[in-house]
């Protein structure tokens, strides 16, 4: 049961820290000499 | 206005829209980052390889003096010759520049994935006289935001928030698969990533759900 709660902790911890929108992530330049 | 520096020597200033408005070759170096000191009009750019400072004006981006950061921290080296080196830096209001050491390896390994800190403008000897380790590897750009250090490793597809006080990361947040190179914050609410190809993409904070 413990196990169990510390897995369930450690997936709501990583799905928290991962969170995030990428589709607002747009390319705005290119640098050319790059 | 954002700064974008190549590993071909150039020095670019961008609007925040995309468009180049300046661009100048200052020589042959291996820019690997850069960091605006709005005080007293200046930029601050780092040079992978031979791990020197080149600052220079703001306004016309004339070369002013070079400094070469000390390989040493207390007895211990930390940027190997020859090593990935220098690769993000930025400069904190209270005259802290941070500047990150790309490595796989974690502290305390040789030429270890660490940041660290010079004392700036006073930085002529480039002493460093702090070490901060994340256990993080791949730093490859650095932004000082709010009080806090924003880190994004390359090979982790990740951003890194560093409290200075607590000494701790605080937030990480997983970003797409894209080689990170640089990060930079304004003051709008937006946030802007170079990465190895010569773009520069554009997010927001509360995309990234960053306070």
């Amino acid at each position: 049961m413990v196990i169990k709660s510390l897995l369930l902790l450690w997936l709501l911890l990583t799905t928290s820290a991962c969170s995030a929108d990428h589709t607002s992530m747009k390319v705005i330049a290119k640098i050319p000499e790059a | 206005m954002l700064y974008v520096v190549s590993d071909e020597g150039m020095l670019y200033t961008l609007t925040t829209d995309g468009v180049i408005k300046r661009r100048k070759k200052l020589g042959d170096y291996d820019f690997e980052g850069v960091a605006c000191d709005s005080r007293r009009g200046r930029l601050i750019l780092a040079i992978e390889g031979d791990d020197d400072l080149l600052i220079v004006d703001r306004t016309d981006f004339t070369p002013l003096k070079r400094i070469t950061v000390k390989r040493r921290f207390q007895k211990r080296k930390i940027l190997a010759k020859g090593g990935n080196g220098l690769e993000g830096i930025t400069l904190a209001p209270n005259g802290t520049l941070y500047l990150a050491n790309q490595s796989n390896h974690k502290y305390p390994h040789a030429d270890p994935s660490v940041i660290v800190t010079l004392p700036y403008p006073h930085a002529k000897k480039g002493v460093i006289t702090g070490v901060i380790d994340i256990q993080k590897i791949d730093l490859a750009g650095l932004d000082w935001h709010r009080g806090r250090l924003y880190i994004v490793s390359d090979k982790k597809d990740r951003l890194y928030r560093y409290n200075p006080k607590s000494r701790k990361i605080d937030l990480e947040r997983k970003l797409p698969k894209f080689a990170q190179e640089g990060v930079a914050f304004d003051t709008k609410g937006n946030l802007y990533f170079s990465d190895d190809d010569g773009r520069v993409l554009k997010s927001t904070q509360k995309a990234l759900s960053i306070p």
